[in-house]
């Protein structure tokens, strides 16, 4: 990547994920204010706002689809961890938070727990106790 | 009274930008006039989804230019308020100016 070049990789990342209307004149407009002086950072910045708006935008006019995809990961989540055990919960210390991220489906060890209740993924932040946090 | 939509604060902001920049409204221009008069940094990304919104209801009309090697071989999309976008910018204006009639508590405030 030269001074004058974008990143390469955002504009890559744009070009797939941004909403089609007009996105070769909204890309054009961003090479053009890089090319001007902004900084690779405000470059990557705007993209990912691109990115984001485009994406939000996506869902409010496809909200049916969006539900759908949002299920049909759900599932294929929930099956991955039933037959592989994936997904062991996982808790790590944030400062003086201790952070635990649940799994999102139980294991074959937890097949118990699986028909007692139903699992959804969650984050638990609880104020750090010592006596909780494995060393 | 009749339904009708009011324009967002952001859809103002744009529609005055346009008409402030006449023919040379496209992307670039039209975000750094809102950044030099709000003072602050304005996303590309929402300046161009507000503007398809305007496009929807028939506020705005964009045409296509030519490209240029500047743009790495991008064209450029113009911007033009239309008649109703006009009427619109008016409107709010009337609606502005008359809820801004007394409110001495934000008078001279910057």
């Amino acid at each position: 990547m030269n001074a004058f070049e974008p990143p390469r990789l955002t504009t890559w990342l744009m070009q797939r994920l941004s909403p089609r209307q007009k996105r070769e004149s909204l890309i054009g407009d961003l090479v053009e204010r890089y090319r001007h002086g902004r900084s690779a950072g405000w470059y990557r910045r705007q993209a990912f706002m691109v990115i984001l708006v485009g994406a939000g935008t996506d869902i409010r006019d496809h909200l049916l689809l969006a539900v759908r995809a949002l299920v049909m990961c759900w599932t294929a989540l929930f099956l991955l961890g039933f037959f592989t055990g994936a997904f062991a919960p996982v808790a790590v210390r944030l400062g003086a938070y201790r952070v635990e991220i649940r799994d999102t489906a139980p294991s074959v060890g937890l097949l118990r727990d699986t028909f007692r209740g139903y699992h959804v993924p969650w984050v638990c932040r609880d104020r750090m106790d010592d006596r909780q946090i494995a060393p | 009274m009749a339904k009708r939509g009011f324009l967002g604060g952001f859809e103002l902001l744009v529609l005055l930008a346009l008409i402030r920049l006449g023919d040379d409204a496209y992307g670039v221009p039209i975000s750094e006039a809102i950044e030099e008069s709000s003072g602050r940094e304005v996303a590309l990304g929402s300046v161009y989804i507000t503007l398809e919104r305007l496009e929807q209801k028939g506020l705005v009309s964009s045409k296509l230019g030519e490209p240029t090697a500047e743009r790495g071989g991008r064209a450029k999309t113009y911007f033009h308020v239309t008649a109703k976008g006009l009427r619109e910018v008016r409107q709010a204006r009337q609606t502005l100016i008359s809820l801004w009639q007394g409110v001495p508590q934000v008078e001279g405030a910057v």
